[in-house]
């Protein structure tokens, strides 16, 4: 062992070299393999103590600023139909279960990872579009937690389609989806019901003459949906749509 | 498994390694660089080099979030490194709670963490808070010394003693 390359790694990884002593021995790594062997060491020997920091959600506009850098548009997706996109976020919601399993972190850490907005622009294939007919899906969820729902809206059928993919009712309660258009009232689309089959519901009229700043939000409501007309009691999910043909 | 699908360039397999990780790396970038632009910066540079180095990652060196960590921990400290670099020295101190964590039996799971907890134990407390301050919150010797009012080359020494009995407590048990 060589305890000065120990030392000299060791102090680089805990980070406490100088600045010109830390790019001195960078430069090094580049040429020598005991010394990079030393640091890989010593990273692994540390490592725990860095998945212990407390975790923090970066902005959500970061991803779109690494995307696009990397030469995809922010909302690029594959062309999928909508019941491939239900499979789809399941999937993805599994494999981050399956990776954090693997990372070795303690438990609460698996929660905390999957916190991340979930954006995704599907084009949907079946059936051909009537002439002028536009849809749009929104992928309903709270901050920081996988897809509760997937909306499809299709002004061709004058449809929109609810799929629930993780959605909790809390028990002696309903869930009930709202649709805001721009800076308007909250407009009930109906009750949730959880289950395999989409759920279909009319669209508003005003959606058909054209779908401008579109929100949709669940809202948790005494069973059978709000008594108001309004929403009463607290917005758990939300998501906005996207154009998809 | 999602690293070796971003190497070969799947770009959904990186949007998934992003989401899965990048809360991680955010937290682990924020308290060394103590400033939430910066940290934004460094964690965007993070996963370009990601994307750009993912092929060169290898399952036998670590685990994969280790390697990630490591990517962003360098470029943070090399941020606060820098010669132009003023850090903000408002909320520097208290900073020993991740040890804290770590000494929780209820936060432990990996052998490694259980070793490394036994080892910086049998630092004296000081110089454990030297290294884990240094490590997870990025503090200079410089820093260090004004924490403990010491001299600049007492914390070298406590440092270098400190790593001493780490590789020889990690190494050989």
């Amino acid at each position: 062992m060589n305890e000065e390359l120990e030392q000299l790694a060791g102090e680089y990884v805990i980070g406490t070299l100088p600045g010109a002593e830390r790019q001195a021995f960078a430069a090094r790594l580049g040429t020598d393999a005991d010394a990079r062997d030393a640091v890989q060491r010593w990273e692994r020997r540390l490592a725990p103590l860095a998945a212990l920091v407390p975790e923090s959600t970066p902005p959500a506009t970061l991803w779109a600023a690494i995307s696009s850098r990397v030469g995809q548009p922010a909302a690029g997706g594959t062309v999928v139909s909508f019941d491939q996109a239900v499979e789809e976020l399941r999937d993805r919601y599994r494999r981050r279960l399956a990776f954090w399993r693997r990372a070795t972190i303690g438990s609460g850490a698996i929660a905390a990872g999957l916190a991340g907005l979930l954006v995704i622009n599907l084009s949907l294939l079946r059936p051909p579009p009537a002439p002028a007919a536009a849809r749009y899906v929104a992928v309903v969820n709270s901050t920081g937690e996988e897809p509760a729902l997937i909306v499809e809206a299709d002004t061709g059928t004058g449809q929109i389609r609810v799929r629930s993919v993780t959605a909790a009712i809390p028990s002696g309660k309903s869930l009930e989806l709202w649709h805001i258009e721009g800076s308007s009232a909250p407009r009930s689309m109906g009750v949730i019901q959880t289950g395999d089959q989409p759920q279909v519901m009319p669209m508003p009229v005003s959606f058909q003459q054209g779908a401008g700043q579109n929100l949709f939000a669940v809202s948790v409501e005494p069973t059978g949906g709000s008594p108001t007309g309004a929403p009463t009691g607290p917005v758990v999910y939300k998501g906005t749509l996207i154009r998809t043909e | 498994m999602l690293l070796e699908a971003t190497a070969r360039g799947e770009h959904s397999a990186f949007r998934d390694l992003y989401d899965a990780t990048s809360s991680k790396l955010f937290g682990v970038v924020l308290r060394i660089v103590r400033d939430r632009a910066l940290a934004e910066d460094v964690l965007q540079e993070t996963y370009l080099k990601v994307w750009q180095k993912a092929d060169v990652f290898s399952p036998a060196a670590g685990a994969p979030l280790t390697w990630l960590c490591t990517i962003a921990r360098n470029r943070a400290i090399d941020r606060v490194r820098a010669s132009d670099y003023t850090r903000r020295t408002t909320g520097l101190d208290g900073s020993n709670d991740v040890f804290a964590t770590l000494a929780d039996p209820a936060q432990t799971d990996p052998v490694m963490l259980e070793t490394l907890r036994l080892c910086l134990s049998r630092l004296e407390s000081e110089a454990r808070e030297c290294v884990v301050l240094a490590y997870c919150s990025g503090f200079s010797r410089e820093e260090l010394a004004e924490r403990f009012a010491r001299p600049v080359g007492t914390i070298k020494t406590v440092l270098h003693r400190s790593l001493k009995l780490l590789f020889g407590c990690l190494e050989n048990g």
